[in-house]
């Protein structure tokens, strides 16, 4: 049973990796973990929008399964 | 391709692509261009050798394996909003030097206005949308990812 956290760009720096596998839970304890883990994580966490398997995630209480990735996305810089 | 003989207006074509590949204005502009289009409108985002001030030394951008599909998205969404006849899009990722192009973004159009406004709103929605990152070097040595403070 697991579930893959991605970062990416900023949110990659602070945690310095670009994956973290937890135990399946809710997104909202899933990001806890990983803030735990990576405290430099809280600094660009605010500003980061979640896709939950490539899908828009705006519920924080939404149960993340198993099998599942939790993406952590700065915010977009493109162009 | 556009039909000579369709008066009305009929977005036909919305093209998209996320690559690490080289990509010139010119090269999407000419995709675009057709016997009914009495506009194309062109645009280049350029690598600067600067930011606020700063001399970038470097600079590279990191695109979500979502980024192409939603670049095709947006190309769709404009064609559908303006009256226009072609829309393209391309955004460039991984390292890019100075003075080469990050984005470009192209639109053909019977007419001027719908031409301009088209690829302004392309522009807009792609740096609002796309899940792509800009990560700089600055010739001190220091580094940022964009946006991010």
């Amino acid at each position: 049973m697991a579930v893959t956290l991605r970062f990416y760009a900023a949110a990659r720096k602070a945690t310095g990796t670009s994956e973290m596998t937890l135990e399946p839970s809710v997104a909202l304890h899933l990001l806890d973990q990983a803030v735990a883990a990576h405290p430099k994580l809280l600094g660009v966490l605010g500003q980061c929008s979640f896709l939950l398997n490539e899908v828009a995630l705006h519920d924080f209480d939404t149960q993340v399964p198993d099998g599942s990735t939790l993406d952590v996305l700065p915010p977009f810089a493109g162009g | 391709m556009a039909k000579e003989n369709n008066n009305d207006f009929m977005a036909n074509i919305a093209s998209a692509l996320v690559t690490t590949d080289v990509i010139v204005v010119a090269d999407f502009a000419a995709a675009v261009r057709s016997n009914v289009s009495g506009a194309v409108v062109t645009f280049s985002g350029d690598v600067r050798d600067n930011d606020h001030g700063r001399a970038v030394a470097s600079l590279e951008y990191e695109a979500h394996p979502t980024a192409q599909s939603l670049l095709e998205k947006v190309a769709r969404e404009i064609a559908e909003r303006h009256e226009v006849l072609s829309v393209s899009v391309a955004h460039r990722h991984g390292p890019i030097p100075i003075g080469e192009s990050a984005l470009v973004a192209v639109v053909s159009a019977k007419h001027r206005k719908a031409a301009f406004s088209a690829c302004a709103d392309l522009v807009d929605e792609v740096k609002a949308q796309i899940p792509i990152w800009k990560h700089q070097v600055f010739t001190d040595g220091t580094d940022e990812w964009v946006n991010c403070a």
